[in-house]
């Protein structure tokens, strides 16, 4: 077995250890249910690619920066970077364990919506890139911070930001503002999965620039994971 | 196998370096015990010699190539064992072994053997987190003879073990230097030095003063004499003689016919005391 294999086997063992599919699994049936509860059925495509939207902003995040600061905790980083396991094999095996998660629950929502005009293909690419941005984003979160609060307060500002979009993706902000807010991944994240949902809600340049600045962010993003990562194992302070 | 010369390391924004020009060299089959009160630089040193601190200034030669020429493949040749336990606490005992021994492109030692050795095969299959602290350490040391590497790092390797556990990983230690391991202790425990250095270094807030042997040490720094404790008419008391021709010491041999002896000892002294006395620091201060 390679070493990326391996390691996303040890992950996977660690992940149902952890009980976090139990854990996605309840917090995805919340926005389910919530689906079933609408009035209007199916929900609109705006409305439905917000709440695919929540699963990698709450699974994506708030989850991923758990279990992986229960590793730091018991600091089996220290132990790790003595072996001959790269910290690459590391963070890709985290990174792709991780977004499978929020890709499922992602898809499970969608599902459960049945979008009229959904398109499969779109909706795949739009729900890879998106977890595997808000995974990263985990990652990175987790990385650098020295303790529980230490996270719990990254979290929360990355989380807000994270958010801000959404008034853009329900037309309340305008202008300058919506140009702004189209920098942070998120607006990207809501615009390729509405365009999934339903491929007239924007033009296909809206689509491209979507999941364009989405790869770009998985880019920026995993190098980032890569380098904090390495630091943090080295702990040499820098 | 394992050569240092003149090595610092400054943490990035402090001025003072955490190692000063440390020097000493470790041969195959020896254990070499790296002594120091806390904070003296032990674990920085042993960072630097496990390439995890990289950025030193210095000549560290590990295994016939300078330290910074290595790659990853390093990290199939040394062990490390740490102070405090660092394991995977959700997966049991024998579940961590597995998963560290598949990080290692080479052959791996039977971890059943290893986990019998130290007293936990029959708690193998049990989480890591049910396990005690000596359990843990214990765990931790076979995870680094597990690749069955040509060098050891160990960081105090009995610290929270029970006197009967911490003298079977003495044991463990000792038959890797037989095999002809390279081995470096650092610790601040005297029993584990006495039992186990060939050789030890002093190192204080940074700087090694002194290397040498632990009874080259003790002779170069105890006294030869020997003290008697006795009892006469007027209650306890005690009288110290030097040890050289002691037989022929006519007041030592009086009081041993006409006094009742309690006690009697050679002054000889203890690597805690040679090391108070060349450094005018204690090795247990701040431990």
């Amino acid at each position: 077995m390679g070493p990326l294999a391996n390691q996303l086997r040890h992950d996977l063992v660690l992940q149902t250890r952890s009980l976090l599919y139990p854990a996605t699994i309840i917090s995805t049936s919340i926005i389910v249910l919530f689906i079933l509860l609408l009035p209007l059925r199916p929900p609109s495509a705006r409305l439905l690619a917000f709440l695919v939207f929540l699963d990698p902003a709450t699974v994506g995040l708030a989850f991923v920066g758990a279990i992986v600061l229960v590793e730091k905790a018991q600091d089996t980083l220290s132990a790790l970077s003595v072996t001959p396991l790269r910290p690459w094999t590391y963070v890709a095996s985290k990174a792709a364990t991780l977004t499978l998660v929020t890709f499922g629950s992602g898809l499970t929502v969608v599902l459960f919506g049945a979008p009229p005009r959904l398109d499969v293909a779109r909706v795949l690419v739009a729900l890879t890139l998106s977890s595997a941005v808000a995974v990263l984003m985990g990652i990175v979160c987790v990385a650098g911070s020295r303790s529980m609060n230490h996270l719990v307060m990254r979290l929360l500002w990355v989380t807000t930001l994270l958010y801000l979009p959404v008034v853009a993706h329900f037309d309340l902000a305008r202008g300058m503002a919506a140009v702004a807010l189209s920098l942070i991944p998120s607006r990207a994240m809501l615009l390729a999965i509405e365009t999934a949902l339903d491929p007239t809600a924007a033009s296909s340049m809206a689509h491209m620039y979507a999941l364009a600045y989405l790869c770009l962010w998985v880019v920026v993003l995993g190098a980032r994971a890569l380098r904090d990562f390495e630091r943090a194992i080295l702990n040499e302070g820098l | 196998m394992m050569e240092v010369k003149d090595l610092n390391y400054v943490y990035p924004k402090v001025d003072a370096p955490a190692v000063r020009d440390v020097s000493f060299a470790v041969s195959p089959g020896e254990i070499f015990g790296l002594l120091g009160p806390s904070g003296a630089g032990k674990s920085t040193a042993q960072r630097v010699l496990t390439r995890q601190y990289r950025r030193y200034r210095g000549q560290v030669v590990v295994l016939g190539r300078e330290l910074k020429s290595w790659d990853h493949s390093f990290y199939e040749r040394i062990g490390v064992g740490f102070e405090v336990p660092n394991h995977f606490l959700r997966l049991s005992g024998r579940e961590n072994l597995a998963f560290f021994a598949s990080l290692y492109g080479g052959a791996t030692r039977d971890p059943d053997e290893l986990l019998e050795r130290v007293g936990l095969g029959d708690v193998g299959d049990l989480r890591v987190s049910e396990y005690s602290k000596g359990m843990k350490t214990r765990l931790g040391l076979v995870r680094a003879l597990l690749h069955d590497p040509d060098v050891l790092f160990l960081d105090e390797p009995t610290a929270g073990l029970d006197p009967t556990n911490a003298r079977v990983l003495r044991e463990l230690v000792r038959e890797e230097r037989a095999l002809g391991k390279t081995i470096l202790l650092t610790t601040h425990n005297m029993i584990d030095v006495e039992e186990l250095c060939d050789r030890v270094g002093f190192l204080v807030a940074g700087a090694m003063s002194v290397v040498d042997r632990p009874d080259a040490l003790k002779a170069r720094f105890g006294q030869r004499v020997v003290r008697v404790c006795y009892r006469d008419q007027a209650g306890p008391a005690s009288a110290v003689f030097p040890l050289d021709d002691l037989g022929q010491d006519a007041d030592f041999v009086d009081l041993l016919r006409t006094r009742h002896v309690d006690s009697l000892h050679s002054q000889e002294a203890t690597l805690d005391g040679v090391f108070m006395e060349v450094t005018g620091a204690s090795l247990t201060a701040g431990a």
